[in-house]
C-alpha cells in the first residue's frame, strides 16, 4: 500500500528528491507521463453518432418498462378490467399514434402491417379485427396487407379498400393522397371513386382531384427516411419538416405558399433538408434554435 | 421530487449519448486497443441501456454504461491483440532540442513506451490511459467503473511500476 502511494505521488506531484535515483526515477516517469498523454483516443463526432445509432437501434425496439412501474400498471389493469369487461369487450379501440420525428411499425393480428410516419394515428379494434379488417387513420401511413378480407382504411377525406396489396395513405387537413405499391386499391371519397394499380397514385388537394405521374418504387421514400414531393404546394412540404424535426417554419409574407415543390428531403439533416427546399426555390433560410425564417 | 430526466424520452436520451459516446468510445479503445471492435461494442452497451431504460436509475446510468462495455469487452474481444498510437501532431518533450541523437532517442522511447501500454492488463491499460489521455481524476474513474478510488490507484501505481520497470535503460537520459 505505501508504495502505491508512494509511486503515485512521485507521478502526480513530483516533488524533489535527495539522493540521485530519487530525481531520476522523477524524471522517468515525468516523462512516461508527457508521452502517455499523447496517445490518441477515437475521435468521435457525438451529432453524427446519434444519428446514427438513432437511425439504426431505436426505431425498432420500443423500451421496456420497469419492473416496479410494469407491476403496478398490470395491477390498474386487472382492476379496469374487471369493472369494464363487457364494455372492454364490445368497443375496446387500439389506438397507435407517433410524434413528430417518429415512425413506427404495427402489426396487426392478421400480420398485416402498418408503418406510421411522424404525427400520425390509427385505430381499430383488435377483438373483431379477423372478421372486419378496418381501420381509422389520420396522417400517413404505409401498408402492407395480407390476403383475405376486404381491408379498410377510413380517413376524414375518404375511404381506401383493397384485398392484400401495399400502399400508402397520406390524410392531413385538405391533403389527401393514396399511393398503391403493389395490387389493386379502391380509393372512395366524397367527390370520386378510383381505382389504383400499381405505380399509381390520387392525390385530392383543397377539394380537387390532382392527377399524379406513375412511379416505379416499391415502397414510400419515408420509409428510407426522406420525404419525396411531387408538384405539392411549399406550405406543405413545410408542414412535413416541421413534423420530421421538431422546428417551427416561419414564411416570410412575400412568398407564395401555393408555390409548387417538387424534390426530396432527407429526415436526418436539417441543413441539407432546408437547402432542398430553398435552393431550387431561390429562397433565404435562416435556422434560430428551433425556429425557421424564410425569406425571398 | 423526482427531477431526473427520464432515460425512456429519446430526447433526454440522446443528450445522456452524446454526453458520453466520446468517453465510452475512449474507455472501450483504451481497454481494448482494437478501433473498429470498439465502437460496435459501444453501440451494442447504449442500445442495452436504451431497451432497460425503465429500470436504470438516471444516476447509476453511467455506471450502468462503463460496467456493460466492461462486461461485452470481456465477453467478447478480449482475445485480439492490442494496437494504440500517438496522436499525428505530439511534440517532443524538449520542443527546442533539434539534436537528431536526441530525435532519435525520444523516438525510442516513444516506441517502447506505446508497446509497453500495450501489454499492460486491460484494467491497467483503462485507468492509465483514462488518466492520461482523458485527463481524468482518479476519482471520476472510480465513479465510472463503480468502484473505490483505491482501486483505481491500485492500478494505476501497478501501471506506472511496470512501465517504469521495462524503461529502466532510458533513466541515464
Amino acid at each position: 500500500m505505501e508504495e502505491n502511494k508512494s509511486i503515485l505521488q512521485q507521478f502526480d506531484k513530483p516533488y524533489p528528491d535527495m539522493d540521485l535515483t530519487g530525481i531520476e526515477n522523477a524524471k522517468l516517469l515525468g516523462k512516461i507521463g508527457f508521452y502517455s498523454s499523447q496517445i490518441s483516443g477515437l475521435e468521435v463526432n457525438p451529432e453524427h453518432s446519434w444519428n446514427d445509432f438513432k437511425g439504426r437501434y431505436m426505431d425498432k425496439k420500443v423500451p421496456v418498462i420497469s419492473l416496479n412501474r410494469r407491476m403496478v400498471i398490470q395491477f390498474a389493469a386487472v382492476l379496469v378490467l374487471g369493472v369494464f369487461l363487457s364494455w372492454f369487450f364490445l368497443l375496446n379501440r387500439e389506438v397507435i399514434s407517433t410524434q413528430i420525428a417518429e415512425n413506427k411499425t404495427v402489426i396487426l393480428p392478421d400480420n398485416s402491417e402498418v408503418v406510421l410516419n411522424s404525427e400520425s394515428r390509427i385505430s381499430y379494434k383488435e377483438r373483431t379485427w379477423m372478421s372486419d379488417r378496418s381501420l381509422k387513420l389520420d396522417g400517413e401511413a404505409f401498408f402492407k396487407v395480407e390476403k383475405g378480407q376486404t381491408f379498410r382504411v377510413k380517413t376524414s377525406h375518404g375511404m381506401v379498400q383493397v384485398l392484400g396489396t401495399q400502399f400508402n395513405v397520406n390524410s392531413r387537413n385538405g391533403f389527401f393522397e393514396v399511393v398503391c405499391f403493389e395490387g389493386r386499391v379502391l380509393v372512395k371519397s366524397e367527390q370520386e371513386s378510383r381505382e389504383l394499380t400499381a405505380g399509381k397514385g390520387f392525390r385530392i388537394l383543397d377539394d380537387k382531384i390532382v392527377k399524379l405521374p406513375d412511379f416505379t418504387n416499391a415502397s414510400p421514400d419515408w420509409l428510407a427516411r426522406e420525404s419525396s414531393f411531387v408538384a405539392v404546394p411549399l406550405i406543405r412540404v413545410f408542414e412535413e419538416l416541421q413534423r420530421q424535426y421538431d422546428v417551427k417554419v416561419i414564411l416570410s409574407e412575400s412568398i407564395d405558399e401555393n408555390k409548387l415543390f417538387s424534390g426530396t428531403i432527407t429526415h436526418s439533416d436539417l441543413e441539407k433538408a432546408l437547402q432542398s427546399i430553398c435552393l431550387p426555390l431561390k429562397l433565404n433560410y435562416q435556422v434560430n434554435d428551433k425556429t425557421i425564417s424564410i425569406s425571398q | 421530487m423526482d427531477t431526473n430526466p427520464n432515460l425512456c424520452e429519446e430526447q433526454a436520451f440522446g443528450r445522456f449519448y452524446k454526453d458520453h459516446i466520446q468517453s465510452a468510445t475512449n474507455f472501450a479503445y483504451f481497454k481494448s486497443g482494437d478501433k473498429a471492435g470498439s465502437s460496435d461494442l459501444v453501440q451494442e452497451a447504449f442500445t442495452k441501456l436504451w431497451e432497460n431504460c425503465g429500470s436504470v436509475d438516471y444516476n447509476k446510468a453511467k455506471s450502468y454504461l462503463f460496467t456493460s462495455i466492461n462486461n461485452l469487452f470481456l465477453n467478447t474481444v478480449r482475445h485480439r491483440k492490442v494496437v494504440l498510437n500517438y496522436a499525428k501532431t505530439a511534440p517532443y518533450m524538449d520542443i527546442d532540442n533539434k539534436d537528431p541523437e536526441y530525435v532519435i532517442r525520444e523516438e525510442e522511447f516513444k516506441a517502447q513506451l506505446l508497446a509497453a501500454i500495450e501489454e499492460l492488463s486491460p484494467h491497467q491499460r483503462e485507468v492509465f490511459l483514462l488518466n492520461r489521455v482523458e485527463g481524468k481524476k482518479y476519482r471520476e474513474i472510480a465513479e465510472m467503473l463503480d468502484v473505490s478510488v483505491k482501486t483505481v490507484e491500485k492500478h494505476m501505481s501497478a501501471a506506472l511500476r511496470t512501465l517504469k520497470t521495462k524503461l529502466e535503460d532510458f533513466k541515464k537520459f
